[in-house]
């Protein structure tokens, strides 16, 4: 059992859940912030970037990591898998990879990534990845090579039956993805974490190089009980493109950190996402753009749909340097609540150094109107059909992509 | 004489406004309407502002919102019990008056849709999407609609006269066996209502059962009706041919609602 730093001053106390030896490394930055400041709480250094995202819960599980699975049971999971999101299949084109609880299952193309990527306090998901000692891998996508696949599931089966003695199964990973010059890139990455009490923390890294457009794609559900974390560095180089869709939803926990550095002159990029908790689900979309240098655009558009009790969150901010003149940067956010207990927060952010700027950032959070509700049932269409109409025509902006497998495959995720 | 549609005794008042029952709200915004319309006819009701037009329109397609007493008999089926989208199944339509804006929703898609749910509802066979959509597009080169409009959001950022020549598109392609017209004629251009008239006129076969409310006359000129109502604080004061409403443009409404107050002696005259 490690032993924590408790004399901070200025910080509380440290919670962290109890973690397994020899999960952490020896020394770095991360493994510094991680054992310093512990998970996100009140007053500690990141609590302002985790306002809306209580965690603390977790510090009552012991962590458990879950063993690399046999060749044959790989084989069974995928087996599984493809049984039930039969989608996975329609794409027979793009480069597979196959993460089981965190272990790749596919070597190919592929090759182990020892860098130690910036984090700062204010990220304690991304330290405790980058302070593990989990599976880091690097891949590069050309013309030779334009489509990845990433899959990432959880073995349910696998895990030990011990649950009720508050065990939570920790699977991370890191990865780094070069997009190579002037090439066009699609990245989907589909998580589906079907089992409870699983805890999922993984750290990408996307290098957009000069002239190189990527358009990343993720689908997301998760499991009661379970958390689910991701963090995406973006780095995009001049003239470089980046776009991001997001379908997420589930009855767990979800944090999507989305953080893009436009580096170079003309380099872009979109952020988009549909979610959709259920239940008592949570998700959370915490994006950053940061534009460093003149001429650049972004574009940031999440739409949520929440149901039940659930909670949908957008935090996103736009930091606009001084030198960076000339960018344009746009920020919106909706979100309609469909239930009396259905609860959204967001909070837009604009910190804005240069003076010829196009910058504009939006909230809303409404409900579905009753009026077009009666209007398309006073032409036949059931309530039912009615609202998921309405809802589809909502989340529908926020979910186009230039691939038209994977945008069929966003709509039919989360409509 | 058979009926499609028989209102007996139709009384409405918003929900839920019980605050002052001696306020005008209280007393309903329909009175006790009874209104009977033969199968094919075209009926026109009209009155001013305020009489009630528009409620009777919305308690007849079932909008929410209004305690409603009294009989309405549909093609044979108490109308009141049924849900807004069952009324539609049976083959009733309302044309808004504000027809609403359903923006990310496709005017085809949408027309697609409601086609479909009036379909399956009745256990008819679903229409194939191909021949739907050379159907539609060529219902709209008939009124003069650009096929542009079925490619935009339904009513999203339409003028005026596009959205109510959506409307008669609508009513074209459901083909209902009763049409209500609310104020269908209010905010067009003469061109505009004149396309609109031509479009319903054409829609008359004699098997279509039409319920037109509007505010002035111009509409009836184009189409005759067959019958005209006066509605005036909640209840229809005067029924007649379509003289009526010539009449009417003359004297104005003020002069017959004294006329009916001076005959009943029962009405409070508020205008």
């Amino acid at each position: 059992m490690l032993t924590y730093n408790t004399k901070t001053q200025a910080y509380p106390a440290p919670i962290l859940p109890s973690l397994p030896n020899g999960l952490l490394r020896e020394k770095g930055d991360a493994r510094e912030i991680i054992l310093k400041y512990g998970l996100p709480q009140h007053r500690s250094p990141c609590a302002e970037a985790w306002k809306y995202t209580s965690i603390k819960s977790l510090a009552k599980y012991s962590v458990t990591l879950p063993q690399k699975i046999s060749t044959t049971d790989a084989k069974i999971v995928e087996q599984q898998l493809l049984e039930s999101t039969p989608y996975i299949n329609n794409f027979p084109d793009a480069l597979r990879l196959l993460f089981i609880d965190g272990h790749l299952h596919t070597k190919k193309d592929i090759t182990p990534y020892a860098g130690t990527p910036h984090v700062d306090e204010k990220q304690p998901m991304a330290a405790l990845n980058i302070a593990s000692r989990c599976e880091a891998w690097k891949i590069t996508l050309d013309e030779k090579n334009p489509f990845l696949h990433i899959i990432s599931v959880e073995s349910s089966e696998k895990t030990p039956k011990k649950k009720q003695n508050h065990s939570m199964n920790l699977s991370q990973k890191r990865l780094r993805i070069e997009v190579a010059e002037n090439s066009h890139a699609t990245i989907l990455q589909t998580s589906l974490n079907a089992s409870e009490y699983c805890w999922a923390n993984d750290f990408f890294e996307i290098n957009v190089a000069q002239g190189a457009s990527c358009e990343h794609v993720v689908l997301h559900s998760s499991a009661p009980n379970s958390h689910n974390f991701t963090r995406g560095v973006v780095n995009i180089a001049e003239n470089g493109h980046y776009k991001h869709v997001s379908a997420l939803r589930g009855k767990g926990l979800t944090r999507q950190e989305v953080s893009v550095n436009l580096n170079a002159e003309n380099a872009a990029c979109a952020l988009h996402g549909a979610y959709r908790p259920e239940g008592t689900g949570h998700i959370d979309n915490s994006t950053e753009i940061v534009h460093a240098k003149p001429n650049c655009s972004s574009d940031a558009l999440f739409k949520g749909v929440i149901e039940d009790q659930a909670c949908g969150i957008f935090h996103g901010k736009i930091y606009v340097a001084k030198e960076a003149q000339k960018t344009k940067g746009f920020q919106m956010s909706r979100a309609l609540l469909l239930s009396n207990h259905a609860r959204a927060y967001h909070k837009p952010e604009l910190e804005i150094y240069a003076d010829d700027v196009k910058c504009s950032h939006g909230a809303t959070i409404g409900e579905l109107n009753e009026e077009q509700i009666f209007y398309l049932r006073a032409r036949g269409l059931t309530q039912k059909r009615a609202q998921d109409l309405l809802l589809e025509a909502f989340l529908n902006e926020a979910l186009t992509c230039k691939h038209n497998e994977c945008q069929k495959t966003l709509r039919a995720h989360i409509l | 004489m058979e009926y499609l549609l028989k209102v007996e005794e139709l009384h409405a008042r918003i929900a839920d406004d019980d605050d002052n029952p001696d306020s005008e709200h209280a007393k309903g915004i329909l009175r006790g309407i009874s209104l009977n319309i033969p199968k094919g006819e075209v009926h026109a009701i009209m009155g001013p502002n305020g009489s009630g037009k528009s409620t009777l329109a919305g308690v007849l397609a079932g909008r929410e919102g209004f305690e409603v007493e009294g009989k309405v008999t549909f093609d044979g089926e108490d109308l009141l019990a049924l849900e807004p989208e069952e009324r539609a199944h049976k083959g009733l339509f309302l044309a808004f008056q504000y027809p609403i804006a359903l923006p990310g929703v496709q005017g085809m898609r949408f027309l697609g849709e409601a086609l479909d749910a009036q379909n399956r509802a009745r256990g008819e066979k679903q229409e194939d999407k191909i021949k739907q959509v050379k159907r539609v597009r060529k219902q709209a080169q008939e009124l003069g609609i650009d096929e542009s409009m079925l490619k935009r959001a339904v009513n999203d950022g339409f003028s005026g006269g596009e959205k109510k020549r959506n409307e008669m598109l609508q009513l074209a392609v459901l083909k209902p066996k009763l049409a209500i017209l609310d104020e269908t004629d209010s905010g067009l251009d003469i061109d505009a209502m004149r396309s609109v008239a031509n479009a319903l006129q054409n829609m008359r076969d004699g098997e279509r059962t039409f319920l037109i409310i509007t505010h002035y006359q111009r509409l009836l000129q184009y189409i005759q009706p067959d019958r005209v109502h006066v509605l005036l604080e909640g209840r229809i004061i005067q029924s007649g041919d379509k003289s009526l409403c010539e009449k009417l443009e003359e004297t104005g409404y003020t002069a017959l609602l004294k006329k009916y107050e001076d005959d009943e002696g029962q009405v409070n005259a508020y205008l």
